[in-house]
């Protein structure tokens, strides 16, 4: 579903990511660890596409990134770690754009919107705008707005962030059924216990380099995640 | 903690002059200079004009010995201009800045962060009023009696007359916060409200001059008028003119205004500053509306236009002016063949470039349409929603381009009927009017967008600065005042060569091939740009 290869961006001289290579196959849940700065959000933003790199290849189910960006931005739905919106649009007006956008038909797009705003409960809130929002009612948009389009891959940055627990709940579930499928999850996380019962796979980053990856259970092997972790950062 | 605040304040007003906001860079020297240079320039051209009107109403007054009334004119002016300088940015300035959640976080009192923002007003203010007070207090110095005490008070009112400026526009600013806080399409409302302030601005301004005219012929009568019915108006010209009574007079006057006004503003900025963004809770049904790619774009950059009351007014005034104009000049239809027919007498060869002043008057008012340009600065935190969208920087260029067409054509189009009409133009020739004015707005359009993804300015905490404290706003401005004004003096050179009708298709042709050339530059290199951001 998506490989990156040799992935590397710099920010002047400083290289924020090295030669990153990362393979994700459909239905898997994978993980991306790391400090503050390590480079999660900047390999995030390359997948997505918002951000340009130096070198490598990123292939989204086969497309190159840099090649064809808008064939793989259809497949994608990208969440960052703090949701800024349009504050001068409603939920629901923010909802058809991108709906109108990624081509969800009016039948489908009423159908999911009424689901996963009923199972965020974001339903009485989408007539008012964005702009008086909190930072939860933002990040519960921005889930349900890229679940809309049933995307093939999805990338969050921090997604947990700002969430009550009944709706880091929700989204957990509907994270484990994109995967049932057919599609992938790539995200970020500093909550290591729910990356640890949450993935299938999972990557460690620290200054920008790959330094761990493979399935939870090679990564961790006996021990907890966050042991592992503290162990490879000090 | 205060002055700090303060160096922030101005420091991110100035920002864009000494670094590059696309770079994060500094600008080399050479940069900074230019762009002080050009600000100088406008300044200076500004201060130009004030100071001619500073000899017509001089000339008379100061033989009259009525200096006094001189000062207290040119003061009105100088109040009126920076009053309508500042006023459609005091609002955004004192209670919409992005930063005020996070100082309101720290331990400061909400009355300095309130004084913070009023001290830009009131370098706004000063700016504005400046304008016209400085060009007036030269004049005098140069050709009225003034003496040394007069001087001085002279240099003094200037930050005084700024500090009054401020107390109005503050004072408006609040209204309109008020106001606006109260109501549902808060955005319209405040819009209307400052068309209603702008309308009365020109009618002040229009019977400003029959003052003018009564003064000249009855000056003794009308300035006791100011003496009693405006005697804050008459102590300021006493003052100008070096009564040091006066002078202490207007400095407590404008002082203890300052000081009620900062006293009221601060007893309600906390709650205006922080209830904004709130609203009711809206129940009912959920509306799916779906439409193509492109109608999606263009009805997002709809609702961003609507929704900034800074971006309609400081780059959308022309739509409301031009309807106006034209439903006046049907109704005044009268007067507008007076005056032709008075000028036909002096200007024989009015007749044949008459199509072109329908083009240059629509032409004008439509160049103060600056929708365009800073349309990608304003996407500001929100660009990642466009680039991670399966939209290309093409498409998204070109709603930016097509809206401004939208809101402006109708509205161009519309006033250059009527204008063809009230001067009996062929349908022909309208019809060739329309084409140049088409062609004016699509390359204002296509121009102020390629200097927006050229010069984008994504770090701002107020919008005010993208659009109003922008140098491409300024330069989508002076382009559209500029190019028909230089049409008009290519017609007239012409006149004899070639009719008003073949100089305008000609011309129109012209500003199509350039808005062709500059629509291409958009579709390849600028979306090329757009998507490196």
């Amino acid at each position: 579903m998506l490989k990156i290869n040799h992935f590397t961006k710099t920010y002047g001289d400083k290289k924020a990511v090295d030669d990153l290579g990362l393979h994700i196959q459909a239905g898997e849940i994978y993980g991306f660890i790391g400090h503050n700065g390590a480079g999660k959000t900047t390999t995030l933003k390359s997948v997505a596409g918002i951000m340009q790199f130096d070198q490598g290849e990123i292939l989204v189910d086969g497309v190159s990134m840099k090649r064809d960006p808008i064939a793989c931005k259809k497949k994608i739905a990208y969440i960052p770690d703090n949701p800024d919106l349009y504050d001068f649009m409603t939920g629901m007006q923010y909802l058809n754009f991108v709906g109108d956008v990624f081509g969800v038909s009016a039948k489908e797009r009423t159908e999911r919107v009424k689901a996963l705003a009923e199972a965020f409960e974001l339903t009485g809130d989408l007539n008012q705008s964005i702009g008086s929002y909190s930072h939860g009612m933002k990040q519960k948009l921005a889930i349900i707005s890229a679940w809309l389009h049933e995307p093939e891959l999805i990338l969050m940055d921090e997604p947990f962030v700002g969430l009550d627990p009944k709706a880091a709940h929700t989204l957990k579930g509907m994270m484990r059924q994109v995967c049932d499928r057919g599609g992938a999850i790539f995200f970020s996380t500093h909550v290591l216990e729910v990356a640890e019962k949450l993935c299938d796979k999972v990557a460690i980053i620290k200054g920008g380099r790959l330094i761990r990856s493979g399935t939870m259970e090679d990564v961790k092997g006996d021990t907890s995640l966050e042991s592992v972790f503290l162990e490879l950062e000090g | 903690m205060l002055g700090t605040l303060i160096k922030k304040q101005y420091r991110e007003c100035f920002r864009s002059y000494f670094i590059n906001p696309k770079t994060g860079k500094k600008r080399s020297k050479m940069g900074v200079f230019g762009m002080f240079v050009f600000f100088t320039a406008i300044m200076l051209l500004l201060a130009g004009m004030f100071f001619g009107l500073s000899f017509l109403m001089g000339d008379g007054l100061f033989s009259a010995g009525m200096d006094w009334l001189y000062f207290v004119l040119m003061g009105i002016m100088a109040i009126l201009m920076g009053t309508f300088g500042s006023v459609f940015n005091t609002y955004a300035t004192l209670y919409l800045a992005k930063d005020n959640e996070m100082l309101l976080a720290m331990p400061i009192p909400p009355s300095k962060i309130l004084i913070t923002r009023m001290s830009l007003v009131y370098g706004m203010s000063l700016m504005y009023s400046g304008i016209v007070w400085i060009p007036a207090v030269v004049y005098a110095w140069i050709f009225g009696t003034m003496s040394t005490t007069a001087v001085v008070y002279d240099v003094l009112l200037i930050f005084l007359v700024a500090l009054f400026v401020t107390v109005v526009t503050c004072v408006l600013g609040w209204v309109v916060a008020l106001i606006s806080s109260r109501v549902k399409n808060r955005s319209i409302v405040i819009v209307v409200i400052s068309l209603v302030l702008f309308g009365a601005y020109y009618y002040v301004c229009f019977n400003m001059m029959n003052i003018l005219q009564k003064l000249l012929l009855n000056a003794q009568a009308l300035g006791e008028g100011i003496r009693v019915w405006a005697n804050v108006l008459y102590q300021l010209g006493k003052a100008a003119a070096g009564d040091s009574t006066a002078m202490l007079i207007f400095s407590g006057i404008s002082l203890v205004l300052f000081i009620l006004c900062f006293a009221v503003l601060s007893k309600s900025f906390l709650h205006i500053a922080t209830k904004t963004h709130s609203e009711t809770r809206k129940a009912g049904k959920l509306t799916v509306k779906s439409s193509g790619v492109s109608a999606a774009l263009m009805h997002r950059e709809l609702k961003r236009f609507l929704s900034s009351p800074t971006y309609m007014l400081n780059c959308g005034l022309g739509i409301a002016i031009l309807p106006v104009l034209a439903i006046f000049a049907l109704v005044k239809r009268e007067i507008l063949d007076g005056v032709i027919s008075g000028m036909s007498d002096l200007l024989p060869w009015i007749g044949s470039v008459l199509p072109m002043a329908v083009v240059i008057i629509v032409c004008l008012c439509a160049g103060l349409n600056a929708v365009s340009t800073p349309s990608i600065s304003l996407e500001g935190k929100h660009l990642w929603i466009l680039r991670s969208l399966p939209v290309s920087g093409k498409m998204v260029l070109n709603a930016k381009l097509r809206l401004h067409i939208w809101l402006n054509l109708p509205a161009a189009v519309f006033a250059a009927v009527v204008l063809g009409f009230c001067l009996s133009l062929e349908t022909l020739t309208v019809a060739l009017c329309v084409l140049f004015i088409a062609a004016f707005v699509w390359l204002t359009g296509a121009f102020g967008l390629m200097l927006g993804v050229l010069r984008p300015n994504f770090q701002w905490t107020s919008e005010a600065m993208p659009i109003k404290q922008s140098m491409n706003v300024m330069i989508s401005i002076l382009l559209g005042f500029g190019l028909p004004i230089l049409a008009a003096v290519g017609c007239y050179l012409l006149r004899n060569i070639c009719s008003a009708e073949v100089y305008m298709a000609l011309a129109a042709g012209l500003l199509m091939l350039i808005s062709l050339a500059l629509t291409w530059w958009l579709d390849t290199e600028g979306a090329a740009r757009f998507d490196a951001l």
